[in-house]
């Protein structure tokens, strides 16, 4: 029964990227990944504010995700596509699942044999990734789970997430806080739980 | 006095395991957490535990009480 009052999502329906490099985006999404291709809009600019002439393509990630990209014909292309080089570039970025180890072997098994230049594989706190990156710079991940999150996790965020603005937005001059302060705050509301 | 909070999950477990081994060290259970104690300063060595560093660097996300004196990759010491 659908509540008016709190609805919900399911899933990722599709995310989109601007590209200025059309045949490229299509060769390593359709070729090099072997994403099916769903559909194609083309489409002249239109609107209140000058807009161009484009194309909004798509490929299947799988499960009803899309990743879909525009490409605006005769338009400059923007600087630092995927923000600037180091932690700031690689913090927007696609995560997609895979569901089992053999597959993630099997991604990086395609991905060196096209020639993609791929990171070790990471083990964090409840996924196992692989790195790589599109010929925009975009940053691209592959994640297997490797626990399921339950309540206690979702309980010990809630208390992360109250320490994290207590100690760098709220609390008393929040400039000058470090991770430690917000560890040291988290750690007086768990000692409180008990 | 010293004190480590660690949520009693998988990835967190080799922390508890290296406490429960380390005669200045005590453990209790704490709601959805184990408790990790010390009388004096708390020192727990990262290569014993055999967590990778992406793993490591997140353990204190439980909380701790006292003062953090060293978290690089090779130990973690709160007094």
């Amino acid at each position: 029964m659908l509540d008016k009052t709190k609805p919900v999502l399911h899933g990722v329906h599709h995310t989109a990227f601007p590209t200025w490099k059309p045949k490229e985006t299509v060769e390593f999404y359709r070729d090099v990944l072997g994403l099916p291709v769903l559909h194609a809009i083309t489409a002249k600019g239109w609107g209140r504010e000058a807009h161009p002439d484009f194309l909004h393509f798509f490929f299947d990630a799988g499960n009803g995700a899309a990743i879909a990209f525009f490409y605006y014909i005769g338009t400059e292309p923007m600087k630092e596509l995927a923000g600037p080089r180091g932690y700031l570039g690689m913090a927007r970025h696609t995560s997609w699942r895979v569901e089992s180890d053999e597959e993630i072997v099997a991604w990086r098994e395609r991905l060196v044999a096209k020639g993609v230049v791929i990171s070790e594989e990471v083990q964090h706190e409840v996924i196992k990734s692989l790195y790589f990156r599109d010929p925009n710079g975009y940053p691209l991940e592959i994640s297997l789970t490797t626990r399921a999150l339950g309540e206690a996790d979702a309980a010990d965020a809630a208390l992360t997430l109250d320490a994290m603005i207590e100690t760098f937005v709220d609390g008393d001059d929040p400039q000058s806080k470090t991770i430690e302060d917000m560890w040291r705050l988290k750690g007086e509301k768990v000692r409180e739980l008990a | 006095m010293a004190v480590l909070y660690v949520l009693d999950v998988p990835e967190f477990q080799p922390l508890v395991n290296y406490a429960e081994g380390a005669p200045d060290l005590a453990v209790s259970q704490h709601g959805a957490y184990h408790k990790i104690e010390a009388a004096g300063e708390l020192t727990i060595l990262r290569e014993p535990t055999g967590m990778d560093a992406a793993i490591w660097f997140g353990g204190l996300v439980g909380g701790y009480e006292g003062e953090v004196k060293e978290f690089s990759e090779d130990v973690l010491r709160i007094g």
